[in-house]
């Protein structure tokens, strides 16, 4: 089953002249992790806002596990989780009451909430971390803190924006792990990334976008296949959007 | 989702605002603290001011050139008057007027006042020259000539540069007071003597003991009348029990408004904050999310401005005697008081919701709001009480929240009216959060 499928989505930011996204088609699958890459401006947040439905859907359609986004109930955004670009926590909260807030307001209480911040906790290494305040945390334990509040409420699909943007090689890696983990378990994401080498490690499949448009997707494998004069991701990912500096 | 389900969220909501509250010290600061110094601070001051305009106390020298009876009457006229401390020496010795001069001038008193040499006699011969004209028994077409009658020598007050113009009118009206009625006893006393003398040679002998015993009295009589330039001062309500309005009632309603008013800037940054570093992403992932968001929020808020209105009204109650300074008093109309101290709290809260939804960053919240805060206090009668104002600010006034419950409870407190009087206010007040919530709401979900 499709765990997520977007087709046909088009959107134009009011007061643009131009649109965000020209028609882009994703699919993710049951334990899959895709990458979704592209320059800055490529429209990668933008396709995540539109999939999660904090944008509403101006054109195309986007589907949760088979159901149109816009006539399921509400109650199956829970399904949905996300661990924004930013550390989205409460920073004089420690980790605990960050997890427990995030796990009641995706409706979870009792002991199934004692067990979802228990288990997000363990799966992203913070057990011992549990009590501290997040601004008291170096910036790789902020961005496990910052997973770990997108699992709390076992989540089957989760949007991950840069998640590992900004931290140290250890903390990366223990990311990863964690992601590879959670995909192994059934998990579904939909990831961006600026990191390459690191699409092309964890993401089943990739999908390389630029002003609003696909430009090939398939598995890192597949697409070098594709283009042999490409070595790596990284080369493939220059090639097909250019050298030049967008920012 | 279930109403059950969706007072869940907010009551979580509810949980993590507390818990963001409570830890953050200068927040609290801002939002406690700082108004309660402010509202007992101000309340001293104008206190103070208040004594000084209603009771000033003035700092006289006299200098008794006459040395006589005008001198002595004037210095107990002056001392009963209950404003003037009155000195005849200057460090310790007689004052003279080169060194009562300067020191009037350098503002250790406030006034000199000289009795020149003679004005005591001058006076008295005035008098009597007066009484012998008028009980002249010549026959006259006019009135009588007062010309070559003795004229006592004019009091001379040399008065502080920096006494304000008020004071130099009450001066010159109390020591022309004084005068005047001692100017009065004397002429009343030589017309006495007068009629005596003259009833005496029209009978060729002394008049009856109990005749002339009376003539004595009837200068002291004549000023021992009920004074009708002294009237009764009451307040102007129908409750007789109500005490003059003190500092206190002014500036206890005054500055819990304004501290109400403050949650501008916790609550706008926190909206801010949460906008900027993206965890309105997961509330707005959540279901009913935003709503209890907003909620929580709003119902957090609102228990900050109740606490607020504890808390100063009971530091006005309870610490202000302590400073000797006259308590607040809510009088009869508390229950009044709380309505309209909760249609303040909705109304401030509605604004830090406005200015949540509309500033770009928790600095600028911050800036707009303590500064709009501020003027709205100022404009609304909050700072300094709507009579002092000019007639353009007094217009202006009507356009202002914090205004519309300053008044109201002024209404409540000083007035004593019933709840129904200050419906308008109230009305307003609700009206005013009524729009400013769903503008907010327009707004966070235009950003959104």
């Amino acid at each position: 089953m499709r765990v997520l499928q977007a087709s046909g989505l088009r959107f134009t930011y009011r007061g643009s002249p131009e649109p965000a996204l020209r028609g882009l088609d994703l699919e993710v699958g049951e334990g899959e992790i895709v990458g979704l890459l592209g320059p800055n401006g490529a429209g990668k947040t933008t396709a995540i806002a539109l999939c999660t439905g904090l944008l509403p859907v101006q054109e195309g359609e986007v589907r949760h596990f088979g159901e149109d986004l816009r006539r399921a109930p509400v109650a199956r955004r829970r399904l949905l989780g996300i661990v924004p670009q930013e550390v989205a926590l409460y920073g004089t909260l420690t980790v605990e009451e960050n997890l427990q807030f995030f796990g009641r307001l995706m409706g979870l209480r009792g002991p199934d909430l004692d067990r979802g911040v228990a288990l997000a906790l363990e799966r992203t290494l913070l057990t011992d971390a549990r009590s501290r305040p997040v601004r008291s945390l170096s910036g790789g334990l902020r961005r496990r803190a910052n997973l770990a509040a997108g699992l709390v409420h076992g989540p089957r699909l989760l949007f991950l924006d840069e998640p590992t943007v900004g931290v140290d090689t250890q903390s990366r890696e223990a990311i990863l792990e964690s992601l590879v983990r959670l995909s192994r378990e059934g998990l579904s994401m939909l990831y961006t990334t600026h990191y390459l080498e690191e699409a092309e490690r964890l993401c089943h499949r990739v999908v390389i976008m630029d002003q609003g448009r696909v430009l090939v997707a398939g598995s890192p494998g597949a697409l070098r296949a594709q283009h042999p004069d490409c070595m790596d991701l990284r080369a493939l990912f220059l090639e097909l959007t250019g050298r030049d500096v967008r920012d | 989702m279930s109403v059950t389900d969706f007072l869940r969220l907010v009551l979580a909501v509810c949980g993590k605002e507390v818990r963001l509250l409570t830890r953050d010290r200068a927040g609290l600061i801002v939002l406690f603290a700082m108004p309660l110094l402010l509202a007992l601070v101000a309340t001293v001051v104008q206190d103070r001011a208040m004594q000084l305009l209603a009771a000033p106390q003035l700092d006289l020298l006299l200098l008794d050139e006459d040395g006589g009876e005008a001198g002595r009457i004037l210095e107990e006229g002056l001392r009963s008057a209950g404003i003037f401390t009155v000195s005849r020496t200057l460090d310790g010795v007689p004052v003279t007027e080169e060194a009562g001069q300067r020191a009037v001038g350098l503002g250790r008193y406030q006034a000199m006042l000289r009795l020149p040499a003679g004005a005591s006699r001058e006076t008295r011969a005035r008098a009597q020259g007066l009484a012998a004209r008028l009980m002249s028994t010549e026959r006259r077409a006019a009135p009588p000539d007062l010309q070559d009658l003795p004229r006592p020598p004019r009091p001379i007050l040399r008065v502080d540069p920096v006494l304000p113009d008020a004071y130099r009118k009450l001066l010159r009206n109390v020591v022309g007071g004084v005068l005047q009625g001692y100017e009065t006893r004397l002429l009343v006393e030589a017309t006495a003597q007068e009629i005596a003398r003259q009833a005496a040679a029209a009978i060729g002998a002394p008049l009856p003991e109990p005749v002339r015993q009376a003539m004595e009295t009837i200068p002291a009589a004549a000023l021992a009348m009920s004074p009708l330039a002294d009237p009764d001062e009451r307040v102007a309500t129908d409750q007789p029990w109500l005490a003059m309005p003190s500092a206190a009632q002014q500036n206890i309603p005054a500055w819990t408004i304004f501290a109400m008013y403050l949650i501008v800037i916790p609550l706008a940054g926190s909206m801010i904050r949460e906008r900027r570093d993206q965890t309105s992403l997961r509330v707005r992932m959540a279901p009913g999310g935003p709503s209890a968001s907003l909620l929580g929020k709003a119902l957090i808020y609102l228990g900050v401005c109740g606490t607020q209105f504890g808390v100063l009204f009971a530091a006005g109650v309870l610490v202000l005697p302590l400073v000797g300074i006259g308590g607040f008093a809510p009088g009869a109309q508390w229950p009044g008081a709380l309505v309209v101290g909760l249609a303040t709290a909705l109304a401030a809260v509605a604004f830090g919701l406005l200015v949540g939804a509309l500033a770009g960053s928790p600095e600028q919240a911050a800036l707009f709001g303590a500064t709009t805060v501020v003027i709205l206090a100022a404009i609304g009668g909050v700072m300094l009480p709507l009579f002092v104002m000019p007639e353009p600010l007094k217009a202006l006034a009507a356009w202002s929240p914090l205004g519309w419950s300053q008044r109201a409870f002024l209404d409540l407190f000083l007035r004593q009216v019933e709840i129904a009087a200050v419906m308008p206010w109230i009305g307003r007040l609700l009206a005013f959060s009524a729009i400013g919530t769903g503008l907010a709401l327009t707004w966070s979900r235009q950003q959104a």
